[in-house]
């Protein structure tokens, strides 16, 4: 077996899984699952949210060790879906090695579509509106301020600006969107409805779930490290909302 | 109400989009969000408090989750993340800025304790049916090796 192409793999498994919003305790258990099929003594992986070692080690052979860094991190569900899939159909031996390194790499290279999450985003906000009881005008809004914001949030990740910042412009204009358009409405409404359901996309729920799992499985640091984060999202969000409502106040 | 969970329906399936969520599951993930707001509205209606309210429909939420993922054999994330988004405080972080903006710490610390209790609520939910989940492999197995 080549063991340099599988460590490759089972690294590029875990950077993928890693960037996209997996959980620290699967990637950890997927890449230990890739690695421990070259039956070497020693195959150990250790991941965190901000990076992991993998290495392999045997007598017969010279031990390698990867180091990677993850520094961005977004969530794509369908990613983590198809190589958990890939590292499932590989370890059960439906599929070479080969075959999953370059299924695998296929993935990374396929580019994400800025038009779908323009779309998304503006039905999220609408419909988030409509669930909390607002009428017509406000989901009008509430799109529009959607649209902004998606707009904002796509601008800021151009620009590789940090997301502390980048939530709280996108939370900023939300708030401001909805103030202004609230007062221009034909109909009075309420800004409650409008900017909580501008915001649901920011909001940290996939931290707060991720946070869950991984504390669950034992892995503290990982879930101390996502618990923080939701925290730096919400506070993020927080001061966005409020930068903008001082306007109307 | 009906149309406030056809709402949760279209976020909960529109967030599927947004996350990247393969396109065959992000249908049975908008009903179990519209499932997961229903029982949350009905228990509200009942006078239930927030907390509780939460509790229930997260649990909810994440049995039915966990059964679809084992069924159709893909990671819980993918249900729980889009499925437990209506309840997500994005309610409370809107209030507390509001409340600070308002100059009202009255209201800032009670949004603020109400944030926390519907997030540690959610959590909590989720860890309860994980927990369950993960007992039930194990009683099969020795069912098996018992017969």
């Amino acid at each position: 077996m080549d063991y340099k192409l599988l460590l490759d793999t089972a690294v590029m498994a875990g950077e993928l899984m890693l960037e996209n919003g997996a959980e620290t305790y699967r990637v950890e258990d997927t890449m230990h699952r890739i690695l421990s099929l070259s039956h070497l003594k020693t195959a150990e992986v250790f991941v965190t949210m901000t990076g992991f070692v993998a290495t392999l080690d045997d007598p017969s052979i010279d031990s390698m060790t990867v180091v990677r860094r993850i520094r961005s991190r977004t969530t794509n569900l369908n990613i983590i879906h198809e190589v958990n899939g890939i590292s499932r159909n590989f370890c059960n031996g439906s599929i070479t090695l080969k075959e999953a390194f370059h299924q695998i790499r296929e993935i990374r290279q396929t580019p994400p579509k800025p038009q779908a999450f323009l779309v998304s985003t503006v039905v999220v906000t609408a419909s988030f509106t409509l669930t909390l009881g607002g009428g017509l005008w406000e989901i009008v809004v509430s799109a529009l301020a959607g649209l902004l914001m998606a707009v904002c949030l796509y601008l800021c990740k151009r620009r590789k600006m940090h997301s502390f910042l980048s939530m709280l412009l996108s939370a900023a204009v939300v708030s401001v969107t909805a103030t202004l358009g609230a007062r221009l409405l034909p109909v009075p409404g309420t800004l409650d409805n409008i900017v909580i359901g501008a915001i649901m996309p920011l909001v940290p729920g996939v931290a707060i779930t991720n946070a869950v799992f991984d504390t669950l499985s034992g892995d503290y640091l990982s879930g101390i490290a996502r618990t923080l984060e939701a925290f730096v999202i919400a506070s993020a969000i927080a001061i966005g909302i409020g930068l903008g409502l001082a306007i109307q106040f | 109400m009906f149309l406030q969970i056809l709402g949760s329906f279209l976020a909960v399936v529109a967030f599927g989009f947004l996350l990247g969520s393969p396109r065959k599951y992000i249908p049975y993930a908008g009903i179990i969000g519209a499932l997961g707001w229903t029982a949350f509205l009905l228990l509200r209606n009942q006078g239930l408090s927030i907390g509780p309210a939460t509790f229930i429909s997260g649990c909810l939420i994440s049995l039915c989750a966990q059964i679809l993922a084992r069924i159709l054999k893909t990671p819980v994330t993918i249900f729980v993340i889009t499925g437990i988004l209506p309840l997500v405080p994005g309610a409370g972080m809107y209030h507390i800025a509001a409340s600070v903006i308002q100059a009202d710490p009255a209201g800032t610390s009670y949004y603020v304790l109400q944030t926390l209790t519907i997030a540690g609520m959610i959590a909590v939910s989720i860890v309860v049916v994980d927990n369950l989940f993960r007992l039930l492999p194990k009683r099969k197995k020795s069912e098996v090796s018992d017969s």
